[in-house]
């Protein structure tokens, strides 16, 4: 990687002003639009052609960079790009390409290109032009692209992306905008915006796309360092911090430079709230091969391990917790490097709780995400670890007699019955975001609970059957059928009376879970756990529907038959069916379970407890009661 | 930008075309299928019936599973109090054990439903809990329960009392709409009911507990001492002017408590309730509502009543058109001269009347001349003169009333007037409840992919291959593809080709437990046959949908949630609230549970 000197990071977002007198009066007039809000300022040397229905060629001259919404099928076709640190070079095969408006924009960048240096341009440009054609990409863009050709940029071929799973979303009207642009009007002032619309993409301020830091940059070389040295262990790295301070898209950023060089990298998702691969709720280890190009709804994957906790927070269970991330940890094997995120809950019991996961999964670094100077979190240095106790561990009080009396270095010993009283071994890297916004809480651009809709949303979508061009309404698909008596059930959040738990399950979001136990039951009806299983998760489906007198239950799931069979328990937690999954069912008899227009909201206690965050007491107390 | 994004998400399609677009209401995700599963669960709720209560609040636990940490606050809040009310006609919990939940979820009502009212500097509850109509002794009680002594069980007990009180309430105004009218009610009202016997067992009960809180909760607004909307429900137009009253309790409102006053009007309790009527009256002495008003009258009633009695003269004697049935049917000897202090303790401009009437029956008598001193001292301070040489009040008081057939017409003018005021009202005030309460969002015309696509067949058979693929790959397991042929697409989520609305359709009747081993074992379960009692911990009612008032909400389900120690038909309740809410989710179901 020091080779490469990523240049993604240091460089400052906006590209050098290097035009002429000509291209000046041109940039005026577009920043005068950039002014109104209307259109992004475009840069220099961009060249984008249409270059066949719903396809665009694109040539970024050197370290030229696009930073764009939308979504797209990306090739590069000459020279390399990198999208989100993931290099990508002619021989890549097409990668689907997600930037919504409700994530940190991609940016597209061009790479200087690896040349021989024997390759003499005439080879080049016959190379370029090879590639195109094989693309069929036609004659005319051929040319225009190839008048501004030089050896070093980059061609990338754009094709219009349309999967199941973006339609399924962009079927949900609260979504069906996803990857459009937020302004008012369709700006449409170059040929050049034009083409890019066509397959689907509109520029945006490179603001809007992932700003490096110098201290994200410092991390990020030495993990790759780390990950890519041979003679050392295999690197683990935990990363935390407080909410709202772009874990997740380092995290990405992290895994997508770290493909660049090795063929997979392990990822622990201990954020349960806002899940990488996963629909939330869930502990999970999984294996990442290919690049993340957008957020979690566009790569839902089946994890290698998976728990379901059931909640979007730990708070109400925090031991359990613990033994799932344990249980997770577990099936680690220490083969490849390994990303571990966490919860960006650090105040009080969450700090304590962090404190316990790094001890017991003990990494070899540690990317401490904040940006208050560390007032929200104290910097987690091994010593401070060491000595702090956590919700669950104990830290090293005897550490602080050392301190204090250095001459009797002989004498400390480590007490019995703490055996590993040593001082954790760990790389603390800090980084200190610095994108607008950065760790206010409350100033996330989309709601935390919208974008937990959305992975669930893009979990259902591998129900789509890939080549049916319309989207098939979850509740038309056929769903499976399972005996009460066969599958255990529990609800994990609450306690639910049993005679009347089928009203808690019906059209209710599950985990489809295995336990090892066998199921027991003295008759047909449902078995109820006592307890909530720590247990391996194997997918998640919605109880279409509880067949009373059959006592079946019917489960729409993607999850593969061969999976499926060993599925015995359902776990239920407050991870809820999307709103607008329920409300949006169109074509169907009667009235639609679950859904009203008669609730009011305006009466006082209908709506949910809200915690009041900031609350201050009148500053004269009054000599009457405040009863 | 963010915000302009936020504001896309929540209003969906940002406007393209305003011109297309229309209202609809807003349609929401809620716990409950549908509307017969939220009146079941309703009506259950807020009956007296311990066990029908369970049932709905075991419903309620799964509506907390479904709305998770969604769950509406008045739900849960509803649910608590009438869990407490469960438990402790369960009888399963001593005394200090229900303090501690009627406590507690008293002041988690108090404080969450407050909660959202505040702003970013606390207001003090009080204000906000006027605001609501939550009843101020309510609000006292949690700070009591928060910041002092924990009170007696009485005063949580206090609702209890008042629940039961309102039952007596409903029925009687249940007789009244059935006849339609209010002459018939009072003959309808004299002759006890099974009904009124089974509330008057109930209070008894509730008497040998603590007269002093059942004698409370009498003189607590909306009982012995009505509120505005009860007269008019009576057709009692109030009168300001004191003169009018001549120290009688309206007739129909006589004897609409006339049957439960004369069962509870023990010799102790008589006396106990006089001595709290005085206290009150000194309370509020100066006010010119209602409160002073009634007390004078229902004390001068009482005091009257007991005169005759203890007279020996014969109810023939009162000699109205109206039967009157008398309070008392046989003697009431009382502690004269606690109430002879009792009432000079609470000076107002009736004193001299009612002392008169404590000096006249009292046994043995005091000397006359005490009499007339005390007397005219009692002039002298509350009128500034000697009872007979001022003219006025006090003067006229003295005199007996005489009802004449002309007034007896007046009234019944008056009566009617009332009445077609009080429609009128009513009518105004559903327009503007209909008009509030169907709540409409602007929502864009919006034709979702809904054009059933010509693919469609060919899906179905491309799915077919994929079915039986699947089918195979499930040989053998529990897991099945089900087989029937079902046009999926015409049934819901949460809905199966043959299943009805029936809110009970879900109902298990049977289903075991397992343990599981190599498990961490917390939290666990009771075994699968402790029914009720430990294994929930919620509960709830709500928020009924429709109702326009939010405030009254809140009164009633302070009102309602406590315990009923007993069966009382349902359907009184609902009446209740569909008068002071005009509920369009009223309940005209008439569930009528056997006592038994």
């Amino acid at each position: 990687m020091p080779a490469r000197r990523g240049p993604a990071a240091r460089r400052p977002r906006r590209a050098p002003s290097r035009g002429g007198r000509a291209e000046a009066a041109w940039r005026e007039f577009a920043a005068s639009f950039a002014r109104a809000g209307m259109v992004p300022p475009a840069e220099a040397g961009l060249a984008a052609v249409e270059a066949a229905e719903g396809a665009a060629v694109l040539l970024l001259a050197p370290r030229q960079a696009l930073t764009f919404t939308g979504k797209c099928r990306l090739r590069c076709l000459y020279g390399a790009v990198r999208l989100l640190g993931f290099a990508v070079a002619s021989h890549q095969p097409g990668l689907p390409v997600f930037s919504p408006a409700t994530h940190c924009a991609l940016t597209l960048e061009a790479l200087p290109a690896d040349r021989l240096p024997t390759a003499d341009l005439r080879q080049l440009r016959a190379a370029a032009r090879a590639a195109m054609r094989a693309h069929s990409v036609r004659r005319q863009a051929r040319v225009k692209v190839m008048a501004r050709f030089s050896p070093e940029c980059a061609v990338v071929l754009l094709e219009h992306l349309d999967t199941p799973v973006t339609r399924f979303l962009l079927s949900h009207l609260p979504l069906s905008r996803l990857f459009e642009p937020q302004k008012k009007e369709e700006p449409s002032f170059t040929p050049e915006d034009a083409v890019l619309a066509s397959v689907g993409i509109v520029k945006c301020s490179p603001d809007r796309g992932l700003l490096v830091s110098e201290s994200m940059f410092l991390a990020l070389e030495e993990l790759i360092q780390a990950c890519c040295a041979e003679d050392e262990g295999v690197p683990m790295v935990l990363v935390c911090g407080p909410k709202n301070t772009g874990k997740s898209t380092f995290n990405r950023y992290l895994i997508n430079l770290l493909l660049n060089r090795l063929p997979s990298v392990e990822y622990m998702e201990c954020d349960i709230g806002q899940t990488e691969f996963t629909p939330p709720g869930c502990v999970s280890l999984s294996n990442i091969t290919e690049p993340i190009l957008g957020p979690p709804f566009t790569h839902q994957q089946t994890p290698r391990k998976m728990v379901y906790y059931g909640q979007t927070s730990c708070e109400q269970d925090t031991e359990r917790y613990l033994d799932v991330v344990k249980y997770v940890f577990s099936s680690y094997k220490k083969e490849v490097p390994l990303v571990i995120n966490t919860m960006g809950w650090v105040k009080g019991e969450g700090l304590l709780l962090l404190m316990d996961i790094i001890r017991l999964l003990s990494p070899s670094h540690i990317v401490q995400m904040d940006v208050y100077d560390w007032k929200a979190m104290a910097p987690l240095t091994p010593e401070y670890v060491h000595l702090t106790p956590g919700l669950y561990t104990k830290g090293k009080q005897q550490a602080k007699c050392k301190q204090m009396g250095t001459s009797g270095g002989e004498n400390w010993k480590p007490s019995e019955g703490e055996g590993d009283a040593l001082a954790p071994e760990y790389k603390l890297l800090y980084v200190h975001p610095e994108f607008p916004r950065a760790g206010v809480a409350g100033e996330a651009r989309v709601h935390s609970g919208i974008l937990r809709d959305m992975s669930i949303l893009g979990y259902l979508g591998q129900l789509q059957s890939p080549d049916v061009g319309a989207v098939l309404p979850l509740h038309s698909l056929v769903p499976y059928q399972v005996p009460f008596s066969a599958v255990a059930l529990r609800v994990i959040h609450t306690d639910v009376a049993p005679t009347n738990i089928m009203y808690a399950v019906n059209a209710s979001w599950v985990g489809l879970c295995r336990i090892p136990d066998e199921i027991r039951c003295q008759t047909d009806g449902p078995v109820l756990l006592t307890q909530t299983p720590v247990c391996d998760c194997l997918g998640f489906g919605i109880v279409r529907g509880v067949e009373m007198e059959k006592k079946l239950y019917h489960v729409l799931t993607p999850v593969p038959p061969e999976n499926l069979r060993l599925v015995n328990c359902l776990l239920l937690g407050n991870i809820a069916i999307p709103n607008c999954v329920l409300v949006g069912q169109q074509g169907v008899e009667g009235e639609i379970p679950y859904v009203t227009s008669d609730y009011n909201y305006s009466i006082l206690g209908s709506g949910k407890l809200k915690k009041k965050k900031h609350f201050k007491r009148r500053e004269y107390a009054f000599e009457c009661d405040y009863a | 930008m963010a915000g302009c994004a936020e504001l896309a998400w929540r209003r969906g399609r940002p406007s393209l075309s305003p011109a297309r677009k229309r209202l609809k209401p807003l349609r929401t995700v809620v716990a409950w299928r549908g509307r017969a599963e939220w009146d079941q669960v309703m009506v259950g709720l807020y009956c007296g019936d311990s066990r029908l209560q369970q049932e709905a609040l075991d419903r309620v636990s799964a509506w907390k599973s479904r709305y998770g940490p969604k769950m509406p606050l008045a739900v849960d809040c509803t649910a608590e109090l009438i869990r407490c009310k469960v438990l402790d006609s369960s009888g399963r919990l001593k005394s200090h054990e229900l303090i501690l939940s009627y406590g507690l979820a008293l002041v988690r009502f108090v404080n969450l439903i407050t909660e959202r009212k505040q702003k970013m500097v606390s207001i003090p509850l009080r204000q906000l809990a006027r605001e609501v109509d939550i009843p101020i002794w309510v609000v006292d009680l949690r700070h009591e329960l928060t910041h002092g002594k924990l009170p007696r069980l009485a005063l949580c007990r206090k609702e209890k009392v008042r629940d039961v009180l309102l039952s007596y309430k409903t029925e009687q105004f249940r007789v009244m709409q059935t006849v339609q009218s209010v002459s018939k009610s009072r003959e309808l009202w004299s002759d006890s009911s099974s009904e009124v016997d089974w509330i008057l067992a109930q209070i008894k009960d509730l008497m040998q507990e603590n007269r002093e809180t059942v004698a409370e909760a009498l003189l607590s607004d909306g009982f012995l001492i009505p509120k505005m909307d009860c007269l008019k429900m009576l057709n009692i137009k109030y009168e300001a002017n004191k003169e009018v009253w001549q120290f009688r309790i309206p007739q129909t409102f006589y004897c609409f408590w006339q049957p439960l006053l004369t069962g509870l009007l023990s010799r102790s309790f008589t006396q106990i309730l006089i001595e709290k009527m005085f206290m009150e009256l000194k309370e509020c002495s100066d006010s010119s509502e209602l409160r002073p008003q009634f007390l004078i009258s229902w004390i001068s009633e009482m005091l009257t009543g007991i005169a005759k009695v203890n007279a020996g003269k014969k109810r023939q004697h009162c000699n109205k058109q109206v039967s009157m049935k008398e309070l008392f049917l046989h003697k009431v000897p009382l502690q004269w001269i606690r109430l002879t202090d009792n009432c000079l303790e609470a000076p107002c401009w009736a004193t001299p009347h009612l002392l008169q009437l404590i000096l006249t029956i009292m046994r043995p008598r005091l000397p006359r001349s005490s009499r007339k001193n005390l007397l005219y001292l009692a002039s002298v301070y509350t009128e500034g003169g000697g009872p007979l040489s001022s003219p006025g009040l006090s003067s006229d008081c003295s005199e007996q009333p005489i009802y004449t057939i002309e007034s007896l017409q007046w009234r019944a003018r008056q009566e009617n007037q009332v009445k077609s005021q009080g429609q009128t009202a009513e009518k105004q005030d559903d327009v503007l409840d209909r008009d509030h309460g169907v709540e409409e969002v602007e929502e864009e015309e919006e034709e979702m992919v809904t054009e059933t696509n010509p693919l469609e067949g060919l899906a179905h058979s491309g799915n077919m291959v994929a079915i039986a693929e699947k089918r195979a790959a499930l040989q053998g397991s529990a897991w099945q593809i089900t087989a029937d042929e079902v046009r999926w697409k015409d049934f819901p989520l949460g809905k199966l080709p043959g299943q009805t609305d029936d809110p009970d359709g879900l109902m298990l009747d049977n289903y075991s437990m397992m343990s599981l081993l190599d498990q961490p074992v917390r939290d666990e379960w009771k075994s699968p046959n402790t029914k009720e009692g430990e294994e929930l911990r919620f509960i709830t009612m709500t928020t009924f949908s429709c109702i326009p008032n939010s405030s009254k909400v809140c009164a009633i389900s302070i009102l309602l949630a406590a315990p009923a120690a007993g069966k009382t038909p349902c359907h009184f309740y609902c009446f209740v609230i569909s008068k002071l809410c005009r509920v369009e989710y009223s309940c005209d179901r008439r569930i009528v549970m056997d006592p038994e």
